[in-house]
């Protein structure tokens, strides 16, 4: 199950594409740094998921996908708890919610947006560098082929798998540079197939007529709105009513 | 009408390979549908990207519609629409009717112009239904309609398949040959199929035999069938065979 978006009716997906990830920035920046203490991150993130359970958004994937990072909470967890001699779980639970609502906030945000509002973040984003001469609508195009890509090689990850599983290839087991080397038979084809599509995309967007240097328009305009700006402000107003709390 | 004028090209990074096209000449004439065959290697695919502009002859001239595909790029991006053998390295856009808008942004065609324009090309391939589905849900089948509709949208006046066949069961593919000739009636377009499935072969209009860069042969169907050259170098519809041997035993 992955993090992609799929589209519905609602509110949290009508939000203007920049408002969108302003809001995902200062949730992020709440959970990293604003919030303190299990209680005040347990909050915020509850209030993340009501929200997101408001505006339709399907939490599945984004909780399913937390299994890939439980080793890394365990650590952490591990580590915070141990950090001022003997186990504290406060600690301990304070530093994998930061971690839970960061990756939640960042899941939330591919969720509802598709890959055109995506586009129009990006270079918004990096709208500033322009100024230094760099090609800010082209630095967009990359980050989110990357995401759309994600899907296709993560299947195609699967596919090696097998095909080398059949072969007789060990994936899995060992420790430390084992590890590492054992998953070698997968990671040498996965990335000569990423090389291979991202030279058949080139191509096929060249013949589709793009190119750098050539103005394009644009399928949607975002224009922003009273219900962005409310949003905004809503959200900066628990982050508010939080650090007062 | 596409023109080859005494065209020679050579693959730069691939200097010690034999592949080389070395002053091919020919033509091609709209509203027919062209099949390009020939074994692994034999250039086919490199002809194809030729005509489309994605690359320039070291010598001679290829003209598309009457433009010059090393001079006029841009042009030719529009005249030539190609679709790659796997629909899933050329969709661009997360959601159809996105992946379909992309080649009207790159023609900066205005914004109010687009949904007209994707809604009308959907209908016509039978994808309405799926404009807003996310790409990575749609199937084998529906993302190959995608990819033919992401092009026809551009009002290409050529269409480039490359091994559009070679993925698909005996059904699709009998339901990809009844679209082509549809779309040849209806939208008075040149067609190019790149296959080395033999069974394709009765369903082009004229075909071209390319081994190891050079033409070797231009006919019809039925010229192929009769011409023995063939044989060697493809391999050749089974009917055609069994026909073949059905002629020889009754003589």
């Amino acid at each position: 199950m992955l993090i992609t978006f799929s589209p519905k009716e609602s509110f949290l997906y009508s939000i203007n594409p920049v408002i969108k990830g302003l809001i995902t920035l200062f949730l992020i920046i709440a959970f990293s740094v604003i919030a303190s203490g299990p209680v005040e991150l347990g909050i915020l993130l509850a209030t993340v998921v009501i929200f997101s359970l408001l505006g339709r958004v399907d939490l599945l994937p984004i909780i399913f996908s937390l299994r890939k990072i439980f080793f890394l909470l365990f650590i952490v967890g591990l580590i915070q708890g141990f950090s001022q001699g003997e186990f504290d779980f406060l600690l301990a639970l304070e530093a994998i919610l930061r971690i839970v609502g960061v990756f939640f906030s960042a899941g939330i945000f591919v969720t509802i947006s598709s890959q055109t509002e995506l586009m129009y973040f990006w270079e918004q984003t990096f709208r500033p560098l322009a100024l230094f001469g760099l090609p800010a609508r082209e630095l967009a195009l990359v980050m989110v082929i990357a995401v759309r890509f994600l899907p296709v090689i993560l299947s195609e990850i699967d596919r090696i798998r097998i095909a080398q599983m059949a072969r007789g290839a060990k994936l899995s087991g060992g420790f430390g540079l084992s590890a590492v080397k054992s998953l070698l038979p997968l990671m040498i084809p996965t990335l000569s197939l990423a090389i291979v599509r991202a030279g058949d995309l080139a191509l096929a967007m060249e013949a589709r007529g793009y190119c750098v240097s050539r103005s394009r328009t644009r399928f949607r305009h975002y224009r922003v709105e009273f219900i962005d700006l409310l949003g905004l402000l809503l959200c900066l107003g628990i982050i508010f009513a939080l650090m007062k709390f | 009408m596409i023109l080859f004028d005494r065209v020679s090209f050579r693959y730069k990074s691939n200097e010690e390979t034999s592949f080389a096209i070395r002053e091919v000449s020919f033509s091609c004439r709209q509203n027919l549908i062209h099949g390009f065959i020939g074994g692994n290697g034999s250039g086919k695919s490199t002809y194809a990207r030729l005509i489309a502009g994605l690359l320039h002859p070291e010598a001679g001239k290829i003209e598309v519609c009457g433009l010059d595909t090393s001079a006029e790029d841009a042009q030719i991006h529009r005249k030539v629409g190609i679709i790659f053998q796997n629909p899933d390295n050329q969709i661009v856009g997360t959601t159809v009717e996105e992946d379909i808008a992309f080649g009207l942004e790159n023609l900066a065609i205005p914004t109010n112009d687009m949904p007209e324009k994707i809604q009308q090309i959907a209908e016509e391939m039978g994808i309405e239904n799926l404009l807003k589905k996310p790409v990575h849900h749609l199937s084998g089948g529906q993302k190959q309609l995608l990819c033919i509709a992401s092009v026809l949208v551009m009002q290409p006046e050529w269409l480039i398949f490359d091994e559009p066949t070679s993925h698909l069961d005996p059904w699709s593919r009998r339901n990809f040959w009844k679209m082509l000739e549809i779309l040849k009636q209806q939208r008075q377009v040149g067609i190019i199929v790149i296959s080395q499935v033999s069974d394709d072969f009765e369903n082009f209009d004229s075909i071209r035999l390319f081994a190891d860069g050079d033409l070797v042969f231009t006919g019809s169907p039925e010229e192929l069938k009769v011409a023995n050259m063939a044989d060697g170098l493809i391999h050749l519809p089974e009917k055609w065979q069994f026909e073949k041997l059905r002629e020889a035993e009754n003589a």
